[in-house]
């Protein structure tokens, strides 16, 4: 900084020097300003300075590092963005209410949105972690290291991830619980010829539900049996609650489970719900009453099953492909609803089909037919059929996956797209909005993931294509105009882990442009079990390689 | 100048411990008091400390002497001074570390936290000295004095409210506060926590005696709550305050207090005092309750207390209040039933065993008077049962309005009492159309000639009181008929009291029950006027054509053409041969009537035709006498032209009227002496012979011999009744058809409850009657019955 | 109401200002909210008489500005823009500027604060840490393997 005199009649007053000591290199005056002007400087500057500016001193390393100082910057960068979409919108569909939603920043991250778990009392957060763990995400950066299961399985291997624990149930090493932060770790593992009867079967389904320091863990097997485990996350032990015999007519191929609810599919097609009885979830005794049960007469693969509370009811709910003869392969939704003693509520069916001809996202009323007696899994497709026209939306292959987390709804597609409905569901009705394909990928998709919150994780066939995927701008969209190619998803660019650190220098991450060729996929792997499941901080996918080793790659973002 | 410092003060703080003089003691003028100025070391803590307690202590104690500016200065500059020191703490932990900057203060906070204590320390001790009213000005002082300190000291503290503390509430820690709100924590826990219950007994205490009716100082209280609000803190935004703590340490034992005082009160009053009383009581009580929350309560316990006052003034009695309610009722003691009503009406639910009380009340009222009239006499004109149902339905309306308040769940009451009694009272017992028929035979005497009510006004009053009982009629229907048969005579007879009453009559109707309803009549008026202004261009007519011969024989003529479809009158049930010379006028008449309407058809009413004649042969008789008579009647007298005898079988002959006709009308000759019979006293019948009195004697001239045949109303009534059963089959079917044509396809239950949505307003439809008209379309195929319980329109 | 106050600087000269100018400072504002204007000077211990006559000729030519809302730190923080009075206003040697935000600090006047460090802010931002270091004389303390490490972890974010 050259000092600049000016004619102002002040400055040629030097003033006194009464502060410091001076000594013959000229002072650091910055640095002997007091924490709270230092901070108040540095909330001026960029993250790109702050990182210099923690580069000059170790007072300056503390500094620039603060967590209040990068909490503000997490905000600007991550949470107001959506805040403002998120207060517009309000505002459009209410006009009349004047206090628009707030979107200044607040120090207090309980008022953020779904920000609420990353403050714990008397914890400081590292928010230039978290900032940077954004940042990752939103450019696709991670570190990816994998485990493999050398033994040849047959049938492959199961695997779900449920908040920081990955479990895999195999024939020959029954269930086992992983870290997700460091899968070489197995935490424990429980073998299948203690907790069933006939030690020959194989586990043929995994579904998993998340409580605060348990994990409940369902395991299905190949006739029609389940066993349900504990596992507890602080002891890390996994038990044997129960075993339930007979709950499928034939091997259970699919299981979703949600608090003291489990639904069931059987390779005969048939569908049942059952209902944990008895309070505990330790409890040994806990007997399984069955709800009802559908049976579906040309269900196709892929399907899915979700369950959710929704108020005080739980709700079930079927997604199945079927051929529409105008729009090629659709998607069928069923609903079942239960209140809390198991009682069957309503049962209600709506698809794809009318949104696949855009013929709804204006209207918004579409025709579910309530049918509170009915117990058969109904895929009718004169009926579904809406007035004619051409369909926006026609795939004349079944898609390669289903996810449903309500209420986003997913498919992926050999064609290299993605189709993103909405499913809207309340007391009145059920229905589809909008139907959009997603584009992105280059080649041929064969699984795709999503949550609640609108983020979603495809994969290619070969697995060397990761995207990422917000869905929540893509909402905003639906019906107006496609999106384009760039803007709503991500390509994930692992470092691998046989890269050195020396190669780091060379290779500044960050912008897609200049990533080297990253992360060659050895020939003869191939995805077949898809994406298990990805959380805050990773994304975990299970390959086989031709010959039949398994292996679980975890993608890193922190 | 400030004139203090801190080795004085710590000596007040030991000397306050053991004795009460902290707001008196006042320090010595020290020597080392310019030192003040001197602000403290920045790096020293307890030189800052000791130099900040002593400002705050004579901000604190003794503010009223006042603080000078350098003081001020100087307080706000060791703030300052000392949380810029930049103290050497050891800030670097390392690159992996994210602590991030360290803010200096916390010493600060701590200490003036301390402070605070050990000063509500001495005033609770303090106050062990003060009770009851003695210790609410205490209280009141020093909150007063308190929280006017804490604004300054919050104001010298302020450079660590900006920073230290902002920066610990940014990052979420909890009891952390700005200073100001430091005051009132600490007054909170550490002396409000140990008054609270002695300050409340005081406050209560002082309520009780005000409701005791003696004065006190409401300001007083005032007081206590402001403070009591102050004191609520939101522990997620120091910025806001809540009621939490006003809630739970004034609310809730005032609350309480107030529960068990009116307990007592009320249990000892309803003891001692009739119910009567006792509403006045807790009338004024709650009234005075509400105004106490305006005059020193916050207005947020104004809910929880009404609701305590009415849980135990109201609530608590509410059965004893209600058993009372029928006497009121029986008494008519309408104010009390106003004050009774205007208490329960504040609880829940409480005012539904009233209304059903009230329900039976008034229909027993109903009935009794009914019965009344039922006994009094066999034979009650339609105006005594009218008006004793208008009677009754009047004064309990009246007691609705006045009483409860218009309210429209006991308006629905009296509406369920009148109908009640009006379709099912002891006259109605014969027959359920009883009601309906008596209003219209009632509206009939209004409207005909010769009525009571000779004002129009007073007409136009009475028509609409009809129209309060036709509200209540179920048979409406009946009504309709029955009306529209006695509008044909009035129109028919001309003996309709004004055509403004008649039309006013009508509009009320179809404004009640819809055009349909009215239809026909209306149509019916029209014919009336239409018939008018025909026999006026027929009289032109007449002159024209007519010769002098013709005119010498006229017979003076009015006609009325009615619309066959729309008036409720039957063809003669007679042959019947008119007299020639009527004849002659009726041909020429309709010869006028085809030439203006080629291709009608015209039907002579000749049961309903009538005229006069003059009976010039009548001996002493100086003006000849005139007889009123029917047509019928007068076939029979102009055969006496020719003879002055006649047998039975010459005049059956003649006439060619059958004898249930011919008798009577006989009957009514011989009755009058126009005809004497042979053999004398004999019943007409075929043997007999008539012959003309011509010692005829009256006192009027004009005889009116056209009296009405006993049998014939008889036989009238009993065919109303009969085509009121047509009528309801084809309306229900008519209604069944209608809804399948729209619909198509409907389930069986579904059609007979949309039937009885659709015909409601005119008759309440048996369920039966319902199901056999749905066979009998289906037999006549406009309908068939489908799998189960489907049936489908065939179109 | 623009009756006049007297300031006493640290070095003990007196200066007479508006007092709506003067409660720019927040801590002046207070003080007379708090003891009433008793026309005594006003000791202002922590500034000298240089230093507080430039602070009260940024109140002077900004006493008309509106005062913004306490936390309005979004707004303030969008931008390193400072505008062209206050910049020319801040072209002042090192010392005096970092005497006017550590008076601004002091007196509480937070918009003058801002600018302050703004114009540090905008001192740092672009600069390499070398540059930075020799602007201010700031030490460097670090290891050269700190220095090291901690320049590999930062390099995510830079632009």
């Amino acid at each position: 900084m050259p000092k600049r005199h000016l004619n102002d009649e002040l400055v040629t007053q030097p003033p006194s020097k009464r502060r410091r000591d001076l000594k013959s290199t000229p002072p650091d005056r910055l640095s002997s300003l007091s924490d709270e002007l230092l901070l108040q400087i540095l909330s001026f500057l960029p993250i790109s300075s702050l990182n210099i500016c923690q580069r000059l001193s170790r007072r300056f390393h503390t500094l620039a590092g603060d967590p209040e100082l990068w909490k503000r910057q997490y905000y600007v960068q991550w949470v107001r963005p959506r805040a403002r979409r998120l207060a517009n919108v309000t505002r459009s569909t209410l006009p009349s209410k004047t206090s628009a939603a707030r979107v200044d920043y607040s120090p207090k991250v309980s008022t953020w949105l779904d920000h609420g778990h990353l403050t714990a009392d008397g914890k400081i957060t590292n928010w230039k972690g978290q900032y940077r763990l954004r940042h990752n995400w939103s450019t696709g950066v991670c570190r990816v290291s994998e485990v493999k299961f050398t033994e040849s399985q047959t049938p492959p291997i199961l695997a779900q991830l449920c908040a920081g624990v990955v479990f895999t149930a195999d024939t020959v090493h029954g269930l086992r619980a992983w870290a997700a932060k460091d899968p070489a770790h197995c935490f424990a593992e429980i073998s299948f010829s203690d907790s069933v009867e006939t030690p020959s079967i194989n586990p043929t389904a995994l579904a998993v539900s998340h409580f605060v320091d348990e994990r409940e863990v369902v395991v299905g097997f190949d006739d029609g049996q389940a066993c349900r485990y504990l596992f507890n996350v602080r002891t890390a032990r996994l038990q044997l609650v129960s075993r339930h015999t007979g709950l499928a007519d034939g091997a259970i191929t699919a299981m979703a489970l949600s608090s003291a609810y489990l639904m069931v599919v059987s390779e005969n097609k048939n569908l049942s719900l059952y209902h944990f009885q008895g309070s505990a979830r330790s409890s040994r005794s806990a007997k399984l009453q069955k709800l009802t049960s559908l049976s579906a007469a040309n269900m196709v693969a892929p399907m899915t099953l979700s369950m959710r509370r929704s108020g005080v009811n739980i709700v079930a709910t079927i997604v199945y492909s079927f051929f529409h003869i105008s729009c090629g392969w659709s998607l069928g939704i069923q609903e079942l609803r239960f209140d809390r003693t198991g009682q069957q509520v309503e049962s209600r069916l709506t698809s794809t089909v009318e949104s696949q001809h855009g013929t709804l996202s204006e209207r918004g009323r579409p025709e579910s037919r309530n049918q509170r007696d009915s117990v058969t899994l109904e895929i009718d497709v004169d009926r579904i059929a809406p007035d004619s026209g051409e369909p926006l939306i026609v795939h004349l292959h079944p898609p390669t996956s289903i996810s449903y987390s309500h209420p986003y709804l997913l498919t992926s597609h050999a064609d290299n797209t993605l189709t993103m409905y909405l499913v809207v569901s309340d007391n009145q009705r059920l229905f589809v909005r909008g139907g959009q394909r997603l584009w992105g990928h280059t080649s041929s998709v064969s699984a795709v993931q999503v949550t609640n919150r609108g983020k979603a994780i495809s994969v290619s066939g070969r697995g060397d294509e990761i995207r990422i995927w917000e869905l929540e701008p893509a909402v905003r969209s639906l019906g107006s105009r496609p999106l384009l190619q760039d803007e709503s998803s991500i390509k994930v660019h692992p470092e691998h882990p046989d890269h050195d650190e020396a190669d780091l220098d060379s290779a500044p991450t960050g912008s897609p442009g200049d990533i080297p060729e990253e992360h060659e996929v050895p020939d003869g792997w191939s995805i077949i079990q898809g994406c298990v499941g990805f959380d805050e901080e990773r994304v975990l996918l299970l390959r086989e390689k031709a010959v039949g080793t398994q292996l679980l790659e975890c993608y890193d973002f922190t | 100048m400030m004139n203090t410092s801190r080795g004085t003060w710590l000596t007040l703080f030991e000397a306050s411990q053991t004795t009460n003089t902290i707001l008196r003691a006042l320090p010595p003028l020290d020597a080392m008091a310019p030192a003040m100025l001197q602000t403290p070391h920045k790096d020293d803590l307890t030189e800052t400390w000791a130099f900040l307690e002593g400002g705050i202590d004579s901000v604190m104690l003794k503010l009223e002497e006042g603080v000078d500016m350098k003081t001020y200065m100087a307080l706000y500059t060791a703030v300052h001074n000392f949380c810029t020191s930049q103290k050497a703490v050891s800030s670097y932990h390392g690159p992996q570390a994210h602590r991030g900057a360290h803010l200096l203060g916390e010493e600060l906070y701590k200490l003036l936290g301390e402070y605070l204590s050990r000063h509500l320390q001495v005033v609770l001790q303090h106050s062990k000295g003060h009770a009851e009213e003695s210790l609410l000005g205490f209280y009141i002082r020093e909150w007063t004095r308190f929280t006017t300190a804490a604004k300054y000291v919050n104001h010298l503290f302020s450079y660590l409210n900006r920073h230290w503390v902002k920066r610990e509430i940014d990052e979420g820690k909890k009891n952390v506060y700005d200073v100001y709100t430091l005051h009132l924590v600490r007054w909170k826990d550490d002396f409000f926590e140990n008054v609270h219950e002695k300050v409340m007994d005081a406050v209560l205490n002082l309520i009780e005696k005000q409701r005791n009716g003696e004065t006190i100082e409401q300001s007083q209280i005032k007081s206590i709550v402001d403070s009591f609000v102050s004191l609520g803190l939101d522990e997620n935004d120091s910025k806001r305050s809540t009621l939490e703590v006003c809630r739970q340490y004034f609310q809730r034992p005032f609350i309480a207090a107030t529960r068990t005082y009116y307990e007592n009160e009320s249990r000892q009053f309803v003891a001692e005092n009739s119910v009567v009383e006792y509403m006045k009581k807790a009338e004024s009580r709650l009234d005075e309750e509400k105004a106490r929350v305006g005059l020193y309560l916050h207005p947020d316990v104004a809910k929880d207390l009404t609701e305590t006052c009415l849980d135990v003034l109201v609530a608590a009695h509410s059965t004893l209040l209600r058993d009372e309610f029928q006497v009121l009722l029986d008494n008519e003691r309408q104010e009390d039933l106003a004050r009774m009503y205007r208490l329960l009406s504040r609880i829940s639910d409480a005012l539904e065993p009233l209304r059903s009380t009230f329900e039976s009340h008034v229909k027993r009222a109903g009935l009794a008077a009914v019965a009344k009239v039922a006994s009094d006499s066999q034979n009650f004109e339609p105006k005594v049962y009218v008006d004793a149902l208008l009677q009754v339905h009047t004064r309990y309306q009246n007691l609705v309005n006045e009483a409860f308040n218009g309210d429209s769940d006991f308006v629905r009451s009296l509406d369920n009492a009148c109908r009640e009694f009006v379709n099912r009272n002891r006259v109605c017992q014969e027959s359920s159309t009883k009601s309906p028929e008596l209003l219209a035979r009632y509206t009939d005497s209004l409207l005909k000639k010769g009525s009571k009510a000779a004002e129009e006004s007073e007409l136009e009053d009475m028509l609409v009181q009809i129209m309060t009982v036709f509200k209540y009629i179920e048979d409406k229907d009946v009504y309709q008929k029955f009306y529209s048969k006695m509008l044909a005579k009035r129109l028919v007879h001309v003996s309709s009291v004004s055509d403004d009453a008649e039309t006013s009559m009508i509009s009320k109707l179809k404004e009640a029950c819809g055009f349909e309803y009215t239809n026909k009549l209306q149509r019916m008026f029209q014919d009336i006027q239409i018939s008018k202004d025909l026999n006026a261009s027929y009289k032109d007519w007449q002159d024209k054509v007519l010769d002098d011969d013709d005119r010498k024989r006229l017979v003076d003529a009015h006609y009325q053409i009615l619309g066959t479809g729309f008036w409720p009158l039957q063809a003669p049930t007679s042959d019947f041969t008119a007299p020639i010379e009527i004849n002659r006028t009726a041909e020429r008449f309709s010869k006028f009537y085809f030439d203006k309407h080629n291709g009608r058809k015209l039907t002579w009413l000749w049961q309903l035709c009538k005229g006069e004649v003059k009976a010039n042969y009548v001996k002493n008789a100086k003006v000849p006498y005139t007889f009123q008579v029917s047509t019928y009647q007068m076939g029979i007298l102009l055969l006496f032209n020719e003879a002055d005898t006649l047998s039975y079988t010459d005049i059956q002959a003649a006439t060619k009227l059958v004898p249930e006709l011919l008798d009577p009308n006989l009957s009514i000759f011989l009755k009058a002496r126009v005809l004497t019979i042979s053999p004398e006293g004999a019943k007409p019948d075929p043997s007999a012979t008539f012959s003309l009195n011509y010692n005829f004697k009256n006192k009027k001239l004009k005889v009116n011999l056209n009296i009405q045949i006993k049998s014939e109303q008889k036989v009238e009534t009993d065919d109303t009744h009969k085509t009121i059963e047509e009528d309801r089959k084809l309306l229900l079917q008519s209604a069944i058809v209608r809804i399948m044509k729209s619909r198509k396809k409907m389930r069986h239950v579904q059609l007979v409850n949309e039937v009885i949505q659709q015909v409601k307003s005119r008759f309440p439809p048996q369920v039966s009657d319902i199901k056999k008209n749905i066979e009998a379309l289906m037999e006549k195929d406009y309908i068939e019955r489908l799998d189960g319980d489907e049936i489908s329109y065939i179109a | 109401m623009s009756s006049q106050i007297t300031l006493t600087s640290s070095d003990g000269v007196d200066i007479s200002v508006d007092r709506t100018v003067a409660e720019r400072s927040i801590l002046i504002k207070n003080m007379l909210e708090d003891l009433g204007d008793s026309g005594e000077p006003i000791p202002i211990p922590n500034v000298n008489e240089a230093v507080l006559k430039k602070v009260i000729e940024w109140c002077e030519h900004h006493k008309n500005d509106p005062v913004t809302a306490t936390d309005d730190d979004d707004n303030r923080r969008k931008t390193t823009d400072i505008d062209e009075w206050d910049q020319k206003f801040m072209q002042v040697d090192q010392e005096m500027l970092f005497e006017i935000i550590l008076a601004a600090n002091y007196l509480d006047i937070k918009a003058l604060l801002d600018v302050g460090c703004k114009t540090v802010a905008n001192m740092i931002k672009g600069k390499s840490p070398e540059e930075i270091r020799k602007t201010f004389n700031i030490q460097n303390d670090f290891t050269p393997e700190e220095e090291d490490q901690i320049r590999r972890e930062n390099e995510w974010a830079e632009e």
